[in-house]
């Protein structure tokens, strides 16, 4: 019993029980983990996929400043049996969507080429790849089930990091260790100390968003005496004010161009970066726009919650209201600055790239923590004799399989038809269908190190070929991409090139037999 | 353990009373009027969603109109059958059989297909397995059957290999 031992014992067995609890929690929630993480990148960049994924954004970015709104928006909205109110627009540019949008909660988007002017034909449910990439993410292709899972590994994850971190603090490891085991072990402790920081926050924020909201109803229904279980119905108005009703006049009169009303509110606050108008009881004496954005000036406090706008007057532009980023509730400063480094709204590529790297970065140091349990229970076996365990087979499906699974997936969106039936449930049922074979294929094999070897190869090609495929399909060559300032296209198509290449060179190093693999380790590390 | 089943029932049961879908309820009010209601199952109005009656046997739209701030539309009952459509957008059409005014339809539905083909169907996002679903799900269990007989034949192999080691 621990409360007979001395001091000195009994900080020995906290650290025992420390190191053990680190590790049944590391290895049950690591491939979670890891997935989460692994989509993670690729939600990062998602406004750049989800511009690649579709033939109906190949266009060159119009000039916002000289873009005739005007045109295009007054048809649809002039048509009788489109909604008057609420009508949401959003303009070219949100989210590097070079398209311009009108939509309403009841009507199916109508988008715009703003350069030409056209229709566009949008790709709709057929064409989901960030999307898809996006819920991967987080477990929504499992639902309910998927988000309260997710949820919880957030929950771990944070236990694990601060655990961790106590770990570190308390118990002198010592980094000089030549074998793999202590190699493995450096380098999880070294990774997660440095990216901790946005770790924490990013984990913090995905339990919040998974189980947060719905965990939170008891306290909702104490706090509402007994009004409402639903956290929203109480945080909402207060993160995300309704827009006040208006009584409508029941008249028709002349409204001011949405050009002119955007150059008025740029008067008002030159700083906001415009990218939704929402038009409310449009065409009547009553109607008001308001439009929201972003202000690069005042990161991490605006662009989740928090949108700065300015509401005008539709029939003669007059100023009704003027919200500034420092006027929201501090509660809606707080949400917008935690949850900024998760959702990344607004933030450029640079930044981007940053966040994608810090979690690449950690995709290698969960790797290595799982690598070390898998060594240390690899130790048992004699050298002569495979290592088949099932869950170094498991890890490998997951770790290294997702690899070609997501290769395939990104292959796929240039080589199914556009026009095709099912073409989305097509594409998602063959990565599940590839990711499992990956599983099959690891079981089948008795030499680990060899299967990931495949797996990365196929990855590696896969990915590669994604760019061809895309610029032999789409009819752009990267020359025409870039000359036509399609670089948010052009630099996914060379991401991915790289990704594929990156794959097959660690491929192609990877030794496959026992006694090699440790000299890898020890000496690559 | 029956603490921990209970949280997770409780979670469970607050998460699925998030659900935001449209509804639709029609009100006969005795005098050949019928009063048109939609609004989301979180009691929210639908304003601006389309209300439309249809004709069975012509496919013509009788009568269109957004739903007001009120959320609900008194109409006349047309002297045809008819079907009655909330349009909330993609994924969210009501369909629901007109009720007859108090003298009774004056017109006969004449089945045809085109017409059939021509009338508003009811789309609401349900998760139905389609042939494609089935395919590729029977395709993974056969996957998920492999590995584990593959597991088992390596098992003994290994086996086997450590009991020669051992000899």
């Amino acid at each position: 019993m621990s409360h007979d031992l001395n001091p000195k014992d009994k900080k020995k067995v906290f650290r025992q029980r420390l190191q053990r609890v680190h590790v049944a929690t590391g290895i049950s929630f690591s491939l979670l983990m890891y997935v989460a993480v692994f989509f993670g990148i690729f939600a990062i960049l998602l406004p750049y996929i989800q511009v690649w994924e579709k033939p109906s954004r190949h266009f060159q970015t119009a000039d916002i400043t000289k873009i005739d709104y005007s045109s295009m928006i007054e048809p649809i909205i002039s048509n009788p049996d489109f909604p008057r109110n609420n009508i949401i627009i959003t303009l070219p540019g949100y989210q590097h969507d070079p398209a311009l949008k009108i939509s309403h909660e009841f009507v199916e988007p109508i988008v715009f080429n703003p350069s030409t002017q056209k229709l566009l034909d949008n790709e709709k449910d057929q064409s989901q790849l960030a999307e898809f990439l996006n819920h991967m993410h987080y477990g929504r292709p499992f639902k309910t089930f998927g988000y309260l899972l997710f949820g919880f590994m957030a929950v771990a994850g944070m236990f694990l990091i601060i655990g961790g971190l106590i770990q570190v603090i308390l118990i002198k490891y010592k980094n000089n260790g030549k074998n793999s085991v202590s190699k493995f072990s450096k380098w999880h402790r070294k990774i997660f100390t440095w990216v901790f920081p946005p770790f924490i926050i990013i984990t913090l924020t995905g339990a919040m968003m998974n189980i947060g909201y719905f965990g939170s109803a008891p306290m909702a229904f104490m706090a509402s005496s007994g009004k409402t279980a639903q956290v929203w119905n109480l945080a909402g108005p207060v993160l995300f004010p309704p827009l006040p009703t208006i009584e409508k006049k029941n008249d028709t009169v002349p409204m001011l161009e949405i050009n002119q009303l955007i150059k008025k509110a740029k008067e008002v606050n030159p700083q906001i970066d415009f990218q939704k108008l929402t038009l409310i009881n449009w065409k009547d004496s009553s109607a008001l726009i308001k439009l929201e954005g972003y202000n690069p000036y005042k990161p991490f406090l605006n662009g989740i919650s928090n949108k700065p706008s300015v509401v005008l007057s539709g029939v003669d532009g007059k100023l009704i209201s003027h919200t500034k980023v420092l006027d929201k509730h501090w509660s809606g400063l707080v949400y917008d600055s935690v949850f900024f480094l998760h959702l990344l709204f607004g933030v450029d590529a640079f930044t981007r790239l940053f966040i994608a790297a810090i979690m690449a970065m950690s995709t290698f140091a969960l790797g290595f923590g799982v690598l070390l349990w898998l060594e240390k229970k690899a130790r048992k076996f004699p050298n002569n004799i495979p290592v088949y365990q099932w869950m170094g087979k498991l890890s490998l499906s997951i770790m290294i399989g997702v690899i070609p699974a997501t290769g395939l997936l990104f292959a796929l969106q240039w080589i199914l038809p556009f026009d095709l039936e099912n073409r989305f449930l097509i594409q998602k049922s063959l990565f599940a269908l590839m990711w499992l074979s990956t599983l099959t294929w690891s079981f089948y094999r008795l030499n680990s190190y060899q299967t990931a070897k495949e797996f990365l190869y196929l990855g590696g090609i896969l990915f590669m070929i994604s760019p061809l495929l895309h610029f032999f399909n789409s009819g752009f060559s990267p020359l025409e991409l870039l000359n036509n300032s399609m670089t948010n296209i052009l630099s996914v198509d060379i991401g991915l090139f790289i990704f594929g290449f990156l794959f097959i060179f660690v491929a192609y190093k990877l030794p496959t037999t026992k006694d090699k693999i440790q000299n890898f380790w020890t000496n690559k590390l | 353990m029956k603490k921990i089943f209970l949280f997770v029932f409780m979670i469970l049961g607050f998460t699925t009373s998030y659900a935001h879908t449209l509804l639709l309820d029609v009100v006969d009010n005795k005098n050949n009027t019928i009063t048109v209601i939609g609004k989301f199952s979180t009691g929210d109005k639908a304003e601006d969603a389309m209300v439309r009656l249809e004709s069975l046997s012509t496919a013509q739209v009788l009568y269109k109109k957004r739903l007001p701030s009120q959320s609900e539309l008194t109409i006349q009952i047309p002297k045809e059958p008819y079907q009655i459509v909330l349009d909330g957008g993609p994924e969210s059409v009501i369909v629901q059989k007109g009720i007859a005014p108090l003298e009774g339809f004056t017109k006969n539905i004449k089945t045809k297909k085109d017409v059939d083909a021509k009338l508003t169907k009811s789309q609401q996002t349900i998760d139905s397995w389609t042939l494609t679903t089935i395919i590729f799900f029977i395709l993974c269990l056969t996957l998920l059957i492999l590995t584990l007989v593959f597991s088992y034949k390596n098992t003994n192999k290994i086996l086997h290999m450590i009991k020669i080691n051992h000899l």
